[in-house]
């Protein structure tokens, strides 16, 4: 298991960042649902992992982050998904829908 | 980890996934930019055609272009957006071919290979592929544009006495009236 990936706030972001090229930290935490505190915290493991980039800039003399998930961070996710996948298959299944088919899908 | 943790976590990233975000968020001043670009190089051709005074070509076809430029890097930098998504990306990506492929077959084939009078015919044809590959993917408004502009392209053929005219036309029904609707609209496509 990726251990920055473990943290459900960290997987989430990733997951987040996956889908489009760049995202702001306001938009982040719109999706993610969660403080600023929390937020600034685990963005900064995962600038400090190489799993995310992280630009400042000013627009309309108002400062902007803009995080953007790297290629370390995007193979890890791809792992983490299959390490999932894993441990659920490891077993007798879950009960309700198998999100590992879904994901398939 | 458990069995439990891990499916709540690909839950998780299934569901984020499956909602991602597939909008467009192109600023309508530059398409409404260029369409005005266009519009009115092809309108002064008529114009002149027509037996109106016209100034030359060159006095006004390289100011226009820098303008439009110009004022196309200074709206996208100055896009407040808060996410740029693979199809913004990818927008971004056909329309600099589009511009760069008929900038270059202009600057190196006209009078060349291509006469003049057609040239405005390959700046029609590489926007109108690229409104129509953009459009198809993402934006409704984009793809009528792209319609109307190769419908134009097709038409000014047919009406040799009224072609910068047709073409001009096809410039403003296939770039400014989308950036109005999405102007309108907000911005988003």
């Amino acid at each position: 298991m990726h251990d920055l990936l473990l943290s459900r706030v960290r997987l989430a972001v990733i997951a987040e960042l996956v889908s489009v090229e760049w995202a702001t930290f306001s938009d982040l935490q719109r999706s993610v649902k969660t403080t600023n505190g929390n937020l600034s915290a685990h963005l900064a493991k995962l600038v400090d992992g190489g799993y995310v980039t992280e630009r400042k800039r000013f627009v309309r003399r108002r400062p902007q982050t803009r995080y953007r998930l790297t290629v370390a961070g995007r193979d890890a996710l791809v792992k983490h998904v299959e390490q999932l996948q894993a441990v659920i298959a490891s077993g007798p299944p879950a009960e309700g829908e198998d999100p590992s088919q879904r994901l398939a899908r | 980890m458990n069995k439990s943790t891990a499916h709540d976590d690909l839950a998780v990233v299934d569901r984020i996934l499956h909602a991602a975000d597939r909008t467009l968020h192109i600023p309508p001043l530059i398409l409404v930019t260029w369409g005005l670009c266009g519009a009115i190089i092809n309108g002064v051709h008529q114009g002149r055609a027509l037996g109106f005074p016209a100034p030359p070509d060159a006095s006004f076809h390289v100011a226009l272009m820098l303008l439009a430029i110009g004022i196309t890097v200074w709206a996208a930098g100055r896009q407040g957006a808060e996410r740029e998504t693979r199809v913004d990306s990818r927008a971004g990506i056909t329309f600099g071919v589009a511009l760069a492929v008929a900038l270059l077959l202009n600057l190196t084939a006209q009078d060349a290979v291509i006469p003049a009078r057609a040239m405005p015919l390959f700046w029609t044809g590489s926007f109108s592929i690229a409104l129509l590959v953009v459009g198809i993917q993402a934006s409704r408004p984009l793809m009528a544009g792209g319609i109307a502009l190769l419908a134009a392209s097709a038409l000014a053929g047919f009406v040799p006495a009224w072609f910068s005219g047709t073409l001009a036309l096809g410039w403003l029904a296939g770039l400014v009236v989308p950036g109005i609707v999405l102007w309108r609209r907000g911005a988003d496509a």
